[in-house]
């Protein structure tokens, strides 16, 4: 006895060509796989260089006297604006361990002299304790500028030790 | 089962596969890293970029609605410096100055920075948080998160002793969620003498008579007295603080050797309703030539109170008041159309009688 043959008509070859088509695909290397990667950027200031954390004017004389405070140098990745402001309203006579009674007549003078990259800096005649805007800048360059203490001294004011604080804050624009 | 039966099971079973593939899209494996920048356990070194030194807090500006019973912000500080560093992490208060000057000073009420010191090695980041709950009814607080790192002390011995300090700011500009009361009042323009030849800077102080912080937009439309315009100049400013005056800059402008009096038009964007509103203050000057030409409302400086919609300030957008026209057409036309719909209720569920004859259980 014969086998019978087996027909292959239009319709079952046509499945069969689809079915042997979704075998290649699924014997065909999976599909490339892929990785997102996100991050958020947020603002960031930073005083990249600060100034000198002690400055002394030596025995003063008087008129003018000068001294060197550093540099500043500021990193930023949007605008920022450094701040300067003194504890006291003009040096203070000190006793080693605190402020008494008696300052000097004319406050203390911030100069910004030298500067690099971009920053707009502004000399602050009189340091006081509201603080006052000593550069501002855009944060696309990296921006530096080089201060000078100045203090004048008048016949008027009595000897003695003198000192102050000055605080500089970098932070962003508003 | 014959062979060709077991064709046609074969050859179904694979066409579905393959109807199966089609339909279902390739299995593609997604991971996500998201770095935020308030992320941070303390342990995570990250070699310094280079070029970039000192100590950083991140992110320099958070500007949020705060749920004021239970605030928590997150922040990093990182030591980009070549060396280990203490630093100190204090939160103050926020005060701003007629140039826009940024000052901190007194705590800041209900809210706390921690830690306090942290001891970063180089290279490290820490994580800081600032959280408690403002005092209540307070519709918004602005501070700032400053880290100080320890330097040397000056000697006390040395005289003339001048000590530095240096500290970088996180600016919080903190509302709660609600309708709060905004408002911007015009103080004065002026236009100021420039280098130039008759150039003047036009500026503008405005001061935030609401309870929140804004970003004023306005112009300052300069004109002669019944004349033409002279010129427009665009206000330029930041952040205005609630309680707060800020001088706004307006650029340069040249007036024309004839021009003696200007009256000047200052339009600014009203907070609350996005209006723009225009108030117009005539200026004059005792030496036409030299200025400074200060402009001023006539009758002196307008009414603070930023309810004001007259001489030279104007505000609103508090609770209950300010509520968009559209709203009230919308309730009457609701109101209407429910009056219309309880008529026609009423009137098809009694039917209308037509007949006039006696009764006729009479």
């Amino acid at each position: 006895m014969t086998r019978p043959r087996v027909a292959v008509t239009g319709s079952r070859l046509a499945l069969l060509v689809a079915g042997l088509t979704a075998v290649a695909a699924l014997a065909l290397p999976a599909a490339a796989q892929t990785t997102t990667v996100t991050g958020l950027v947020g603002t960031s200031v930073s005083i990249s260089t600060a100034p000198s954390t002690a400055v002394s004017l030596g025995t003063m004389a008087l008129g003018a006297n000068l001294a060197s405070a550093g540099t500043l140098a500021v990193a930023a990745n949007a605008a920022y604006t450094v701040t300067a402001v003194a504890d006291q309203a003009a040096m203070t006579k000190w006793d080693g361990s605190a402020y008494q009674s008696g300052a000097l007549t004319t406050p203390l003078a911030l100069v910004p002299t030298l500067s690099t990259g971009a920053p707009v800096a502004s000399p602050i005649a009189a340091l006081g304790t509201t603080a006052q805007t000593l550069m501002t800048g855009t944060g696309i360059t990296s921006d530096s500028v080089t201060l000078q203490l100045q203090q004048t001294l008048l016949s008027s004011d009595p000897t003695g030790t003198y000192r102050t604080v000055i605080t500089y804050t970098a932070a962003p624009a508003l | 089962m014959n062979a060709g039966r077991w064709v046609r099971a074969a050859v179904s079973f694979t066409a579905t596969v393959a109807l199966l593939g089609a339909a279902v899209p390739a299995a593609a494996q997604t991971s996500s890293v998201v770095a935020a920048p308030s992320a941070g356990d303390g342990r995570l070194s990250v070699a310094a970029a280079e070029g970039v030194r000192g100590v950083s807090v991140t992110p320099a500006l958070m500007e949020t609605v705060v749920n004021p019973r239970a605030v928590s912000l997150h922040f990093v500080v990182a030591n980009n410096e070549p060396f280990a560093i203490d630093v100190n992490v204090t939160l103050q208060q926020l005060q701003q100055s007629l140039d826009g000057t940024l000052d901190y000073r007194d705590n800041v009420p209900g809210l706390i920075a921690e830690p306090a010191t942290l001891s970063l090695a180089s290279g490290a980041h820490a994580p800081v948080r600032v959280h408690g709950a403002l005092p209540a009814g307070t519709p918004a607080m602005y501070a700032g998160l400053l880290v100080e790192p320890h330097r040397a002390r000056l000697a006390s011995h040395i005289a003339g002793g001048i000590q530095v300090r240096t500290r970088v700011a996180s600016v919080l500009l903190l509302t709660t969620a609600g309708r709060h009361a905004r408002g911007l009042q015009v103080q004065d323009v002026t236009l100021t003498p420039t280098d130039g030849e008759r150039t003047f800077r036009v500026s503008a102080v405005l001061r935030n008579v609401g309870a929140v912080h804004e970003r004023p937009q306005g112009t300052v439309t300069l004109s002669e007295p019944g004349g033409p315009v002279l010129g427009v100049a665009q206000l330029r400013g930041g952040v205005l603080l609630p309680g707060a005056a800020r001088r706004l800059d307006g650029g340069t402008w040249t007036a024309a050797p004839a021009t003696e009096r200007v009256v000047a038009d200052t339009a600014i964007t009203d907070p609350a309703t996005h209006d723009t509103r225009s108030i117009r203050v005539p200026t004059w000057s005792d030496d036409a030539a030299r200025g400074p030409w200060a402009l001023r409302p006539n009758g002196g400086l307008p009414m603070l109170g930023g309810q004001d919609y007259g001489a030279g300030g104007f505000g609103g957008g508090g609770v209950g008041g300010g509520v968009p026209w559209l709203v009230w057409l919308a309730l009457a036309l609701l109101l209407a159309m429910t009056a219309a719909l309880t008529e026609y209720a009423r009137r098809t569920r009694r039917p209308h009688r037509t007949s006039t004859g006696p009764h006729p259980a009479c």
